[in-house]
């Protein structure tokens, strides 16, 4: 038989940016062999370098709709909006990575493989459009993170929050598989282009086969954004994890989630738009409800962040509600912010275990303005945005999804919403408060946290402020990047 | 043909149940050896006669052979204390009933409506099996094919992190 190449669409300039990373992690993998052990520390700089390579290759994506390899990627805006912001993500991860990894006796070089790995993943999961290419972009980012999760071999939590995870997201693929294949059979197509032809023709609304793929394929979805109620593994898999590896995998992976749910429901499925809009709301309610209500009994900062995680899950899920993309927009915007500012809160409970010390439990913070002035500061401007508290970027970030929500005249999630984040208001003061509180002991010597964690923070505070004080730039981007279509 | 599907997926649901059910790893990898027989035997009433075999030989042959070896060899049972059965499996059990009530209600209904793929038997007879999968993995799902040779490079570092004994 004759093979026809032609029409395919091989295009490498449009995976460019993947390739990268995949090539990086390979080249980290070569010389983590090859160096010996008092060079080690060259591999986070071989790193950053890939990932800046990646970067700059991302950016002449911008503003393109180049769709690859018989339509199984596609090299857009929001695919370029993504990477930018996953690869900035995982930099500045690796930045503050080795101080961390040497404090825990964790240097191995294959902490740099598995990550560059998990952001391949999730670039991939940003740009692709095709059943297969969610599942492989899934698939590479969760099996990286199984294993980073676990990264602590020692460490008995760490082993068990591993195993819950690897188990739990076993269960969920198995929802997103069988929902593929469902989707597969109603429509006899792979790619999202000719699932969205097909779900545009009259009829799509009323094929259970169709409704049921997609119902099963949010299941997996919402499992991978942590979104309740299938968030059962975030709090302990958060907790036991390596912090650093928790504050990676807390942003990275919900944005990559998000990028796949807007291309699923904004792109493909606007056509049955009603016949979505309520078990996602469903969905975005008990995931403020629980993630807001439980974090208020959590005495341990991890687990804060965890169900303040679950919680903006919800507040980022509002914006796909009004199927347009115009409400999009809106959670794209969301994610960037709450990956500035998660990032950040995650990354000072990183710099205080860098020490080898107790942190997560909120007591240990008791004081920590007289001790760690820095450290406690910047803490504050994160929580105070991630409870949306004027001028910092969690503020606009909220009041773009309500808007959107206003303009799509949904009530009862945006009334759940405004009172959920009341109610936030408690327990992110509270961490503030209890920094505030005076030290109930003398106050002893501290390591320092070096420079590159400082700048690390130093950094996201400054985009927190920054961004809350200049939005409009980045919303344009994020409006240009959700403006989705086939 | 619907009789066979009916046998074959009954054989499935049982040999998954005993995956899970057994109490002793060695019939659970069993279990698992019968459950990846009875999927090749799906394969083959569906006109896939290759994958039926690489399943028959990659699956049930080679991967399970490891497993049942390194049970045999290594016996966990020794290692492995397992509790009493609490009784999680009750709410398994209710929330399985309702989702299969609710299935079932909506199937019976609605009925389904396929599709066909452009991958009918007769196409496929046209060119051959082995001819046709081929094409398809190099063609039209070649990136798909690539992405999976880096999943599994992961996968090997990963699982050989995990592995090894204290190193450096």
């Amino acid at each position: 038989m004759k093979i026809d190449l032609s029409g395919l669409g091989i295009d490498y300039g449009a995976i460019l940016p993947e390739l990268i990373v995949v090539g990086t992690a390979i080249v980290v993998l070569f010389l983590d062999l090859l160096l010996p052990v008092a060079r080690r520390r060259w591999l986070p700089a071989v790193t950053v370098v890939g990932l800046l390579a990646a970067l700059i290759a991302s950016l002449p994506l911008w503003g393109q709709n180049r769709a690859a390899f018989a339509d199984t990627v596609v090299a857009d805006s929001l695919a370029a909006f993504f990477n930018v912001l996953l690869i900035v993500i995982t930099i500045l991860t690796v930045l503050i990575s080795p101080r961390f990894l040497r404090a825990l006796d964790l240097d191995h070089g294959e902490y740099y493989i598995l990550l560059l790995g998990a952001t391949a993943g999730m670039m991939l999961l940003a740009a692709a459009t095709s059943l297969m290419t969610i599942f492989l972009g899934i698939e590479l980012l969760s099996i990286s993170l199984y294993v980073l999760s676990g990264f602590a071999r020692s460490v008995p939590r760490s082993q068990e929050s591993a195993l819950k995870y690897l188990l739990l997201g076993g269960f969920a693929t198995g929802f997103l598989l069988y929902g593929m294949a469902l989707i597969y059979g109603a429509t006899g197509s792979t790619t999202l282009r000719g699932i969205a032809a097909f779900a545009a023709a009259s009829g799509a609304a009323g094929n259970v086969l169709l409704l049921l793929g997609i119902g099963f394929l949010s299941v997996g979805l919402a499992f991978k954004a942590s979104a309740a109620p299938f968030h059962m593994w975030t709090p302990d898999v958060y907790e036991g994890a390596p912090t650093i590896v928790t504050t990676f995998m807390s942003v990275a992976t919900k944005s990559a989630a998000f990028a796949a749910i807007g291309r699923v429901f904004i792109a493909t499925f606007p056509s049955i738009s009603a016949r979505w809009y309520f078990p996602l709301a469903l969905i975005a309610i008990f995931s403020l409800f629980i993630g807001n209500l439980v974090a208020i009994i959590e005495d341990n900062l991890k687990r804060i962040l965890a169900y303040s995680g679950i919680a903006h899950a919800g507040y980022i899920l509002l914006g796909i509600l009004p199927g347009t993309a115009a409400g999009f927009s809106a959670s794209v915007f969301y994610i960037a912010a709450y990956a500035v500012m998660n990032f950040g809160a995650f990354a000072v409970v990183t710099a205080l275990g860098a020490g080898g010390e107790q942190t997560a439990d909120i007591n240990y913070w008791r004081g920590l303005f007289y001790r760690r002035p820095f450290l406690a500061t910047v803490m504050t401007i994160f929580m105070l945005s991630l409870a949306g508290i004027p001028p910092t970027v969690g503020f606009f970030a909220k009041l773009f999804v309500f808007q959107a929500l206003v303009n799509a005249q949904i009530w009862a999630p945006l009334v759940v919403a405004v009172v959920m984040t009341i109610v936030s208001f408690y327990y992110y003061l509270r961490v503030v408060v209890v920094m505030l509180a005076t030290p109930e002991e003398a106050v002893s010597e501290q390591p320092r946290v070096g420079i590159s964690t400082s700048g690390v923070l130093g950094v996201a505070a400054l985009a927190t402020i920054a961004l809350g004080v200049f939005p409009t730039t980045v919303l344009d981007w994020a409006s240009h990047a959700a403006s989705l279509h086939f | 043909m619907v009789v066979a599907f009916a046998i074959l997926a009954a054989w499935e649901l049982v040999t998954a149940a005993g995956v899970v059910a057994f109490r002793r790893p060695i019939y659970n990898a069993l279990a698992l050896v019968a459950n990846m027989l009875g999927l090749a035997v799906l394969f083959l009433i569906l006109n896939a006669q290759f994958l039926f075999a690489a399943q028959v030989i990659v699956y049930a042959g080679a991967v399970m052979v490891l497993f049942v070896f390194i049970i045999a060899l290594l016996n966990p049972a020794s290692d492995l204390t397992l509790g009493r059965a609490g009784n999680e499996w009750i709410y398994g059990l209710v929330f399985g009933v309702i989702f299969a009530a609710l299935l079932g209600g909506l199937l019976f209904n609605r009925g389904l409506t396929g599709r066909q793929g452009a991958s009918t038997p007769e196409a496929i007879n046209a060119v051959g099996n082995v001819q046709a999968l081929g094409a398809a993995l190099y063609t039209k799902f070649l990136f798909p094919v690539e992405v999976a040779s880096v999943l599994l490079l992961i996968a090997a570092v990963g699982a050989v992190y995990l592995a090894m004994r204290r190193i450096r």
